[in-house]
């Protein structure tokens, strides 16, 4: 029996090693941002439809709402589909949304906002991805919950009507 | 001109090229070239920012290579990344509590492997 045991156990071991393996590697994943938690990163960027001044970390630290950052670009067609969600999420009382415009062209993005309407208070234009990098972008879109100047959440991909309901709406209504 | 003579002017003119776009000399291009070889792209799973011709990838290289001519130190670099993307973004993990095992079970495994073998040895002899 014991025999049998010793023979069986490099085998059991590197099973149970593949297992632990398995799960150390899936613990480091893009979604948990170190952002989460810290003070946004400072940024001034051009705003996209009104050359006057600058978009930054200003705006937002100064912001008493609860602030959405939602990185978007026309080129990028699950943006296309988030877009009805924004304008919903838009209109949530306490709620200001803003956008980062990410490696698009004026035309085209501004094209983008007068053809599917515009929910954003404010629009960045990051022309060269800096801006996206700062903020530990990977792709778009990307959306972060800002509150009072602090990153609370990140959602990778666009934000389907079911995430909003299951997940935004209750960390909203916790901010409140 | 001889071709091969042209595909060296061709050569020159490429590199002239692409090291005006990134104004870096010989010792910072090495620092680069290595940084990119750490950095993990963030579009293309498993695979370098030095081997991937992403956007994204360029972009990263890009960023880098400003941040070493601002003066910044290779930890420096590396240590803003992770500030935004985590340890993640660097190839080789990081020696700290979560790699503990990770870096040393290999050596415990080793380790049990000879002495299973050094008591079979004594068994038989």
């Amino acid at each position: 029996m014991i025999r049998k045991t010793l023979f069986y156990s490099p085998l059991l071991i590197i099973i149970l090693l593949g297992i632990l393996f398995y799960y150390s590697l899936n613990s480091e994943t893009k979604s948990n941002s170190p952002l989460i938690g810290k003070q946004i990163p400072e940024f001034s960027i051009e705003r996209l439809l009104n050359d006057n001044d600058q978009f930054s970390s200003k705006d937002l630290i100064s912001s008493e709402t609860i602030n959405f950052i939602n990185v978007w670009a026309s080129w990028c067609i699950p943006c296309r589909a988030e877009h009805n969600v924004l304008e919903l999420l838009s209109k949530i009382d306490n709620v200001d949304l803003y956008g980062i415009n990410h490696k698009d062209t004026k035309k085209n993005a501004t094209n983008f906002i007068n053809t599917l309407g515009n929910p954003f208070r404010e629009i960045g234009f990051d022309s060269d991805g800096r801006t996206s990098i700062e903020w530990g972008v990977f792709g778009v879109p990307e959306t972060f919950i800002v509150h009072r100047g602090k990153i609370i959440y990140k959602h990778i991909g666009p934000i389907h009507i079911s995430e909003l309901e299951d997940t935004i709406i209750p960390i909203i209504k916790d901010l409140n | 001109m001889k071709s091969s003579q042209y595909i060296f002017h061709i050569l020159i003119a490429y590199s002239l090229l692409l090291s005006s776009v990134y104004a870096l000399n010989v010792d910072q291009e090495e620092r680069a070239n290595n940084l990119f070889k750490e950095t993990r792209c963030l579009v293309c799973e498993g695979q370098n920012i030095y081997e991937s011709n992403s956007d994204s990838a360029e972009d990263m290289k890009k960023l880098i290579s400003e941040m070493i001519i601002d003066g910044n130190s290779d930890n420096e670099i590396k240590s803003f990344l992770v500030s935004r993307y985590g340890d993640w973004i660097i190839m080789t993990p990081p020696i700290n509590q979560s790699t503990y095992f990770l870096w040393f079970s290999p050596i415990i495994i080793l380790l049990i492997g000879i002495i299973f073998i050094l008591r079979k040895f004594k068994k038989n002899g």
